[in-house]
């Protein structure tokens, strides 16, 4: 191991601009050298193909692996500064384009610190600074020392520190977090009625894609198209063999069979994953575990929840059955948004929602339609599609896809008006709610003071006929109202504005 | 909240915004000579129109664009306004952001103009972009922003 005099500026003044450790252009350089392998190899097989002299082929070998990576590095090096100081660190980088980015450590929930090899063998460490932004715009410092490393991640949490604790990383929390009161569970009769519903025929795809998989052991090839040629005349024939009852009595059988199947796969995922469904109330938040085989605990802070959104189906409407979920930043596996209550009755849900903070809408509450000119302009719009298309496809002798283009434009046109009538918004003590859908209506709430930004978007036509959109910013989800007349969007966004002026919750995902 | 609000961008930026659309523009004109001196046509039969093409739109199109865009930071909000076929009106409350960049491409280098990258917690504008700020200006907004986060955390 190599050991450096200490530099001198790091001690001096510890707010004064210092580069990552000069070691890490080493590990640069390994780092480049190693993308750089492939093209080597690519370049010299392309060049034994053709007749490329062998100096020139040399030259840029040599070149890609002995001078581009170091000079690289050292570039990367030397424009790479970051400083610590009293209120954000600030990193600035770039040889041509410069970026100066700053980072309120108030902003900052977490610092990480990760290793490669090489890193590692010179005792280098690269630190991350986790913000709200979802991992893609985190900043990180590659490469500093172990112990710098840790110095910037002391100060960060002690500067932390001076703001209220007690709300830390998520995760970390389920241990220490004790039983809570159970607000909602799902005993056994429930999970498979909810089974019942979630009626799915993607058992089907599962097969067929097992069958693509190993289509090598079966006795014929299910791509060939002759084997089912010949099995449907054979059974055909005896199909028709059978007469009009059998037939029906077949047909039928075979339709039961087909709902069946749906049924029981649906009723087998659902019970693999809502089994033994608990949903606590702790002191700090949530806490919900289910599974079958492979059980889940997971912890919500309360002050995560972003906003919370109800669901249901068209049939199991009908019964007074919906879900609910948690909007937050944190993920739950693939979904972005936690199941809360997949299958409860609106008792049951206005109680879960109370419980996070923000009610469900109140009965006599007043829904805001859309602008019915977005949609009637929508309708016009395809249906001049649709005729400059069909006549542009009669002009080249397909008449038949002239009916189909106009069969679909009316469709699309025809769409306006359940489109129309499904789009209902409101406010609320604070809150925005937003519905859609007219069988199964799902509802989004989310309080005014969670957004985090507000943007109104208008083309010339919707500037002419008077509507906008408006999109918020909504941590972990997306609340968007197309379509609403100009200055309805106006007052809607500076209510939402004012609102946010007087509490500052920025800092929630911590 | 009305446009009277709003402030223009740096003068520069219309500059910048010119020189990149030439960039954009030039296989077309490069183009255009390869093709007449391939075809063998009459000197400029092709290149002269394309050119007077290219001249009108790095002419007008930028400043046009320029005109568009216009920003504000009173009330402890950053407003952002830009375009006419997609128009956007942009705000984000300094209490909501983030972390702050401040860019500057080579372009803008040049001329010594940044631009702002503010970043919130929602999905949707996820980055709000502020393009065309001397870059004095850019790092005073970033300061102003610092400053209300730190005091409102305090």
């Amino acid at each position: 191991m190599i050991t450096l005099p200490p530099r001198p500026t790091a001690i001096d003044d510890p707010e004064a601009f210092r580069r990552t450790d000069s070691l890490s252009m080493l590990v640069g350089t390994i780092t480049q050298l190693r993308r750089a392998i492939l093209p080597v190899v690519a370049l010299s097989f392309g060049a034994s193909t053709r007749d490329v002299g062998t100096g020139i082929v040399l030259a840029a070998a040599l070149l890609a692996i002995f001078v581009l990576p170091p000079l690289g590095a050292f570039l990367q090096w030397h424009f790479t500064r970051y400083r610590t100081g009293a209120e954000d660190i600030r990193i600035e980088r770039g040889v041509l384009s410069r970026e100066a980015r700053s980072i309120p450590y108030e902003r900052i929930q977490d610092v990480s610190m990760s290793e490669t090899l090489f890193s590692r063998l010179f005792g280098l460490v690269e630190v991350r600074f986790e913000t709200g932004s979802g991992g893609k715009d985190d900043l990180t410092l590659s490469y500093v020392t172990r112990p710098e490393g840790q110095r910037l991640r002391d100060l960060v949490r002690e500067r932390r520190d001076d703001v209220p604790t007690g709300a830390c990383s998520g995760a970390q929390e389920s241990e220490s977090d004790s039983e809570g009161v159970p607000i909602f569970t799902m005993a056994l009769p429930r999970v498979l009625l909810s089974g019942v519903f979630s009626f799915s025929l993607v058992i089907f795809a599962v097969l067929f894609a097992i069958v693509d998989q190993f289509d090598f052991l079966m006795p014929f090839d299910i791509w060939d198209k002759d084997v089912w040629e010949q099995l449907a005349s054979e059974q055909g024939a005896r199909i028709q063999s059978l007469g009009r009852l059998a037939q029906f009595w077949g047909a039928l059988v075979a339709v039961i069979m087909l709902v069946l199947v749906g049924i029981a796969s649906g009723v087998a995922k659902t019970l693999l994953r809502d089994y033994g469904f608990r949903l606590d109330r702790t002191a700090k938040g949530f806490r919900r575990r289910r599974g079958l085989l492979s059980r889940t605990d997971v912890v919500m802070p309360a002050h995560r929840v972003q906003a919370i959104a109800t669901e249901t189906g068209v049939i199991r409407r009908l019964f007074g059955w919906h879900s609910l979920s948690f909007v937050s930043l944190a993920s739950d596996g693939a979904k972005a948004s936690h199941e809360v209550a997949p299958f409860a009755k609106l008792n049951e849900i206005a109680r879960i929602a109370a419980e996070a903070g923000i009610p469900l809408p109140a009965d006599g509450i007043a829904w805001h339609r859309t602008s019915p000119r977005f949609w009637i302009d929508r309708a016009a719009f395809w249906l001049l599609a649709g005729t400059v298309a069909a006549i542009v496809a009669t002009w080249l002798g397909q008449p038949l896809s002239a009916v189909a283009i106009v069969c679909v434009g009316l469709i699309l046109a025809g769409l306006s008006l359940p489109g129309y009538l499904q789009h209902r918004h409101a406010t609320e003590g604070g809150r925005i709610q937003g519905r859609a859908g007219l069988l199964a209506p799902h509802v989004m709430i989310a309080p005014q003071v969670r957004l985090q930004s507000a943007e109104l978007r208008q083309g010339p036509i919707a500037r002419l006929r008077g509507y906008a959109a408006l999109h918020f910013g909504l941590p972990g989800g997306r609340l968007s109202f197309r379509g609403l007349p100009t200055d309805e969007a106006l007052a809607l966004r500076a209510a939402v504005l004012a609102r946010i002026d007087a509490v500052d919750y920025s800092d929630l995902p911590r | 909240m009305t446009d009277d609000d709003l402030s223009r961008l740096d003068r520069r930026h219309a500059t910048v915004l010119q020189i990149e659309t030439a960039i954009g523009i030039a296989p077309l004109i490069v183009g255009a000579i390869v093709a007449e001196l391939v075809l063998g046509w009459p000197t400029g039969i092709v290149i002269g129109p394309i050119a007077v093409v290219a001249l009108a739109l790095i002419l007008s199109l930028p400043m046009r664009r320029y005109r568009r865009k216009g920003y504000a930071t009173t009330g402890d909000r950053l407003r952002y306004v830009q375009g006419w076929i997609r128009h956007s009106d942009t705000v984000v409350p300094f209490g909501r952001v983030q972390h702050i960049d401040v860019k500057q491409g080579l372009i803008e280098r040049w001329f010594g103009l940044a631009t702002l990258v503010v970043h919130t917690a929602g999905m949707h504008n996820a980055s709000v972009a502020v393009p065309g700020l001397s870059r004095q200006t850019a790092v005073d907004i970033r300061e102003a922003i610092s400053a209300r986060i730190r005091r409102e955390t305090m």
